[in-house]
């Protein structure tokens, strides 16, 4: 089921009005089921894989903890990683390695003739994989108890405002959550609704439109040169981050009406004034997870110089390589790991810089100089992530002239003038609204303003959805992930 | 900590004066859009043109913008151009249920577009201007066909209750002026395409493989669901005893050439064409290559322009059935 169709408008107030009748001690199984229900409209036959994973990783857990010794705790944290990793690998990566073997065995003349798994990929199996990976390593680690209630557990691997596109949360937040007994409240259905609003205009408004743009360029770039591959590119930027930013507000606002928390997932990406500060500014939730059971465990920066660079370079590929199985995706990886690197050789180098220059005399402008360096190293990153292959993204990089293309019959690829106008225009909005809120911690805080203020926010909203929306039930980004 | 209760009575209030003004705000948008935007749209200045109509017709024009653009009635004798721009044929076989069943415009031959991408999946299913379609389109029919009664409902529910969905361009139009209004005069339902001379030489080869890709890339070229309803329109025809043409619309040579590339072109023409049966009421004209080397009669890479639609039609009519069936 979609965030953004007609049945998620329905399944939601059902799922909270029944939720806040029932007894408090049946809620998880209403919750439960309306979790799997939402995961089955999609492909039914693929919930067996949640169950699956969901009845290991518990199992696991529960015997890791009887164990006295560590080693004896270790066999089975290999199990829970050996079931996830492996459903991860056969459904999304074992094409990719067999494909690759096969095309490197052929220009060696050998024959290899391995089938390929032709399954749909399940969706959102790289985030649910990780969040119960997460619960088996902080239970071997002895961060948190094996949880004793299936029910509640299989309800926190499924739970639905974050199945599919998470925010991938931690055990040790959401579960205690879950098993508390939430009460009604009035203020928090606001504020989730706000938040679902504001994520349905990211989504409908700027995102769904947006792509159109995007996807007439990207999916043949060798038709288009200069201003439209430019356009596109930029416009992929606020795309991406509209529509999971805009999935994972609908997740936190659908999560918070029911009185759970999620944890954020995106502040202010776009204003970052470093590559490092993006990170933690976006997708903080795979961030997290990747700095807590990867990055870490190497040896994080506690180690020499050389291994820490290898360390960073490493964990950010294998980043690029959990959105998916292509070589786009790597280099992806491997760019932002390159980026890293680089920021911290050159750390002296800029200071010194900084410092010719009395950057410190003009903290506003630096800091303006830093987001939109930050911005365009992020955004020649966007490129690969989004071309089909390589040689696209090669082909869109070449082609990237500026002086060319800006004729207004060249520039309007798949959106009519109106359309780009409005385009620009939400996008813009965005801008403002992010640039708005820079001293805050949370999205689109109104609470503090008077009424007339509240509700013409709340109606600005809404038929600004109503109205500019593309409704198209365009799927969102991360669910292929 | 529980609300009390003048606080569980405030809130009633308030969401209840929230919810209030909220409708209203959403009446007045839909009058906003039926009274002042819609009037002023192309569909309706047509479909009222049409509804008009006293006397009965020789030809009745129909289909997508290949049609609409491509033929003047102002030149037949006696015809009409009723086609709209991204018309299917599920779109065309209600609309002429409506006309055959539900006016009294009576007419002897129907005028239908053709082309290559007449079948193409790409259009299947694909309902925008909700608001108009609403009230020809049997929707709940159209969902029981596959299986699935209320597959439609969201498109029923736009159509009557929200027409302003997602019809942003249409209020920046009203508000700031923003987009070009359509103000000239209608003849006969005819307009004539209204951005004539837009695709210039150097332009016209990536434009034709742009069209062609969003007219075939991924789609099937002949689509069932599709063929489905062009049979229920020749049988509606056939039934009444009208004469139906068939016209495949001149297309430039480099929109031709990348079609070539993405299907087979003969292989689409006679899957086609066995959708008529032989010995109907029905002729094919064929003036798919009659301007490629007068390219300067298309306004774009597959729409004639005025002058274009006005020799074309002079030229289809010596070709017209002139008694019925």
């Amino acid at each position: 089921m979609l965030f953004n169709s007609l049945e998620y408008l329905v399944f939601l107030p059902v799922v909270v009005a029944l939720y806040f009748a029932i007894r408090p001690r049946y809620r998880w199984i209403l919750l439960l089921a309306a979790s799997y229900y939402f995961y089955m409209c999609w492909k039914a036959e693929y919930v067996v894989l949640i169950v699956g994973s969901t009845l290991i990783d518990y199992f696991a857990a529960h015997r890791m903890a009887r164990m006295p010794t560590r080693r004896a705790k270790k066999k089975y944290l290999i199990l829970s990683l050996v079931a996830n990793l492996g459903l991860l690998f056969a459904f999304k990566y074992f094409n990719f390695f067999n494909d690759s073997i096969r095309e490197v065995l052929h220009r060696f003349n050998v024959v290899y003739d391995v089938p390929g798994f032709h399954f749909l990929l399940p969706v959102g199996i790289s985030f649910y994989t990780f969040q119960t990976l997460s619960y088996t390593i902080d239970v071997y680690r002895g961060k948190k108890e094996p949880e004793k209630h299936l029910g509640l557990f299989a309800l926190y691997v499924s739970f639905f405002p974050q199945l599919v596109a998470g925010p991938i949360e931690r055990s040790t937040r959401l579960l205690p959550q879950l098993a508390r007994t939430q009460t009604f409240d009035f203020e928090r259905m606001q504020q989730g609704l706000q938040l679902i609003l504001w994520g349905f205009f990211k989504k409908v408004v700027i995102a769904d439109r947006l792509a159109v743009y995007v996807n007439a360029v990207y999916n043949s770039p060798e038709n288009h040169e200069g201003a439209p591959l430019i356009v596109a590119t930029y416009f992929f930027a606020f795309q991406i981050y509209c529509d999971f930013s805009g999935y994972s507000d609908i997740a936190i606002g659908s999560a918070m009406i029911l009185g759970y928390d999620l944890m954020e997932n995106f502040t202010r990406p776009y204003f970052s004034r470093s590559v490092a500060e993006f990170w933690k500014r976006w997708h903080i939730s795979l961030s997290e997870w990747f700095r807590d059971y990867l990055y870490l465990s190497i040896g994080g920066n506690r180690v020499v110089r050389w291994r820490w660079f290898a360390n960073l370079f490493v964990v950010f590929l294998l980043s690029g390589f959990w959105h998916g199985a292509n070589w786009t995706f790597l280099v992806w990886g491997a760019l932002h790991g390159t980026y890293l690197v680089a920021s911290i050789l050159t750390t002296s180098l800029r200071d010194r810089i900084g410092t010719l220059l009395r950057a410190a005399k003009w903290p506003r402008l630096t800091a303006a100089f830093q987001i939109v360096m930050t911005f365009h190293l992020v955004i020649l990153g966007w490129v690969f992530f989004r071309a089909n292959s390589l040689s696209d993204a090669l082909t869109i990089l070449s082609r990237m002239t500026p002086w060319k293309g800006w004729a207004p019959g060249r520039l309007m690829v798949g959106l009519r003038e109106t359309e780009f106008i409005i385009a620009v225009g939400s996008v813009a909005i965005l801008v403002i609204l992010d640039f708005m809120q820079r001293r805050t911690t949370t999205k689109l805080v109104l609470p503090d303003r008077p009424v007339w203020y509240r509700w013409l926010a709340f109606y600005s909203l809404i038929f600004g959805i109503l109205i500019f929306g593309r409704f198209t039930s365009e799927e969102f980004i991360y669910f292929q992930f | 900590m529980p609300a009390s209760k003048p606080m569980k009575r405030k809130r009633a209030l308030t969401s209840a004066l929230f919810i209030s003004l909220l409708i209203l705000a959403h009446v007045v948008l839909v009058l906003l859009y039926n009274n002042v935007i819609m009037t002023g749209s192309r569909l309706n200045r047509v479909d009222h043109q049409f509804h008009q109509l006293t006397e009965d017709l020789e030809y009745l024009i129909l289909g997508d913008s290949h049609a609409q653009d491509g033929l003047n009635p102002g030149v037949l004798p006696n015809g009409f151009n009723f086609a709209s721009s991204g018309e299917n044929w599920v779109q065309t076989y209600y609309k002429l249920n409506h006309i055959l069943k539900d006016t009294n415009t009576k007419f002897r031959t129907l005028v239908l577009p053709f082309d290559l991408h007449s079948f193409s999946s790409f259009r299947s299913g694909r309902f925008e201007d909700l608001y108009y379609w609403s009230q020809y389109i049997e929707f709940i029919e159209l969902g029981e066909m596959t299986g699935e009664r209320y597959k439609h409902l969201p498109e029923i529910i736009e159509g009557r209750y929200f027409p302003y969905f997602g019809q942003g361009r249409s209020f920046l139009r009203l508000f700031a002026g923003l987009g070009k209004k359509d103000t000239r005069p209608l003849i006969k339902g005819y307009i004539g395409f209204d951005e004539e001379g837009k695709i210039v030489p150097r332009t016209r080869s990536p434009e034709a493989k742009k069209r062609a890709r969003r007219h075939f890339k991924g789609a099937d070229p002949v689509s069932e669901n599709l063929a489905v309803f062009f049979k229920r329109i020749l049988k509606l025809c056939n039934d009444r005893g009208i004469n139906v043409v068939l016209v495949k619309f001149p297309v430039t040579r480099e929109y031709y050439s990348a079609v070539g590339e993405l299907i087979q072109i003969d292989e689409v023409d006679k899957e086609v064409s066995r959708l008529v049966p032989p010995g109907s009421n029905t002729r094919i004209l064929d003036f798919r290559r009659l301007f490629f080397d007068q390219q300067e009669l298309l306004a774009d890479v597959d729409h004639l322009n005025p002058k274009g639609a006005e020799i074309l039609t002079k030229l289809a009519f010596e070709q017209f059935p002139k008694k019925a069936p």
